[in-house]
């Protein structure tokens, strides 16, 4: 089984090229939508974006999000994500 | 395409202008995706030769249907970004091209003010792998963007955020008139002042197997065999047996004089009038009689501020199916009273079949193009007229004619009847 991370920061800049060819920096701690905080990364996805990012882990892992009490709206940094899916293993 | 440019004067040499002081409103831009070709010029090719664009369908498992307008080689990625075209589905995707052509070919930099759009199924074809995946996998396991692919307004939606449509935005579900309303509704939006420039579209996607076998079911569809693809549509032919399918979308820029002049657009015809009536009589049959059909005809004339006797030529809606072409002889018959013996009549599904929701606008680049050119192109494969169909829809052969006059309507399931009237650029 893939580690989880490098998956997820591979799915992230597959649905959005921008972040690859930009070099951003994509960690954990990365927020997928927006930060509060002006100094922590954000990564700026739309909601279309993370959907379709879970749709890619669900068939990278062979799992089943939706049928987990993961809701999108809990998903806040690529750390939940990476959490969500190693939960779902 | 040549087309008049407007003048300084505003004499773009229509024969005949909008009542009162209501807003000009001109075509100046036109997108096609159809299964006679991407571009209005290959359909022009196609209709006025009366070159069928029909051919063998590939099912996945047999129907008696068999055949039907393909949209061959199409792209999507040649329209769209990488994440646009793997987010969206078959109508999104013809609809969002015919749409970026349209405003290419219209030389468009500001946002349109509105769009309307017709369709008939929407995202039908979706709809059924969704429900497929639901029943063989379970809920946990569908599509989780597959909703955002049926939806109707999904296609217009996309095209606005593309275009930064900010104005109404709707999309116009009447069967097979849906894109006849689109055009009417964009009209009155350009006429009424509501915006100075307008997208009004149409699409269909409806050759999946799902679609296609229940209209099978209702009996709606020919039967010929593949090997007979060209001659299946055949309008107002003793022979006729049903509607081909058709996909396909097509997009027209309508624009005020207004605007128009001041950008210097190409004009290629002015919409004159519209109307719109329902029969209120049968799910799928039209009045036999025609007088709810010929209504509408009478009344989009009336919206033009003319007589149906100026009317030069009449795209037909021409299913192929015995009783709508029955049915529509009678409305025109009606309509135009003794008239209906001399004006020109065409049927544009004998070629490029039945794009159901799309046809509205698909036949309408038909009609703007005969009107420049003055010629009207024939209904292919009338070669054995139908004894209740007895007018003269240009059978076999296209001729040159004084066209400065033109309506296209259209029926639909549900008893829909929608008329255009459009006038010469």
């Amino acid at each position: 089984m893939p580690e989880v991370l490098p998956v997820v920061i591979k799915e992230i800049t597959r649905i959005r090229p921008d972040l690859r060819e930009s070099h951003a920096s994509i960690t954990r701690e990365s927020a997928l939508f927006y930060a509060t905080d002006p100094d922590r990364p954000a990564l700026e996805l739309d909601s279309m974006d993370a959907l379709e990012l879970l749709v890619a882990l669900e068939q990278e892992f062979g799992i089943e999000l939706a049928a987990t009490s993961t809701r999108t709206s809990d998903l806040h940094t690529v750390g939940d994500v990476v959490d969500a899916v190693s939960g779902a293993l | 395409m040549t087309s008049a440019a407007v003048t300084s004067t505003g004499a773009t040499s229509a024969a005949v202008t909008s009542a009162g002081a209501r807003n000009r409103v001109l075509v100046t831009g036109i997108g096609v995706e159809s299964c006679a070709g991407p571009t209005p010029e290959e359909l022009w090719a196609a209709l006025s030769a009366g070159r069928p664009a029909i051919s063998a369908l590939e099912l996945e498992q047999p129907l008696p249907c068999q055949v039907g307008g393909v949209v061959t080689g199409f792209d999507p990625r040649e329209h769209m970004s990488a994440q646009q075209a793997r987010r969206t589905s078959r109508f999104q995707q013809l609809l969002f091209a015919a749409a970026m052509k349209a405003r290419a070919h219209a030389g468009l930099r500001a946002a349109p003010g509105a769009l309307y759009v017709g369709t008939g199924g929407g995202g039908l074809d979706e709809a059924a792998r969704f429900v497929t995946g639901l029943r063989r996998n379970g809920w946990s396991r569908m599509d989780r963007l597959g909703l955002l692919r049926l939806l109707p307004n999904q296609a217009a939606g996309l095209v606005a955020q593309e275009l930064d449509i900010q104005g109404p935005v709707l999309t116009i579900s009447t069967a097979c008139a849906s894109s006849t309303d689109a055009i009417g509704a964009g009209m009155r939006a350009v006429r009424d002042g509501i915006a100075d420039v307008v997208l009004v579209g149409g699409v269909e996607s409806w050759l999946d197997l799902p679609c296609l076998a229940s209209f099978c079911l209702l009996d709606a569809l020919s039967r010929r065999p593949a090997e007979q693809a060209a001659a299946a549509s055949r309008p107002f032919d003793r022979d006729r047996d049903g509607m081909v399918p058709a996909e396909g979308a097509a997009v027209l820029v309508l624009e005020s004089e207004r605007s128009a002049l001041r950008r210097g657009a190409t004009v290629h015809g002015e919409v004159l009038g519209a109307a719109s009536t329902c029969d209120a009589h049968h799910p799928v049959a039209p009045r036999a009689d025609g007088a709810t059909a010929a209504r509408t005809i009478e009344l989009a004339c009336a919206d033009a501020g003319l007589d149906t006797a100026a009317v030069d030529l009449v795209s037909a809606h021409g299913t192929s199916t015995p009783l709508n072409d029955r049915a529509e002889t009678a409305a025109i018959k009606r309509a135009f009273g003794p008239h209906a013996r001399h004006v020109a009549i065409t049927a544009p599904k004998s070629v490029i079949g039945h794009a159901c929701g799309a046809c509205g606008v698909l036949e309408s680049v038909g009609v703007l193009l005969a009107i420049r050119d003055k010629y009207v192109p024939p209904t292919a494969n009338l070669d054995n007229p139908d004894p209740d169909c007895d007018l003269d829809y240009t059978p076999l052969v296209g001729r040159p004619a004084p066209i400065n006059v033109a309506i296209k309507q259209n029926f639909g399931f549900g008893g829909q009847n929608s008329a255009v009237v459009f006038g010469a650029a």
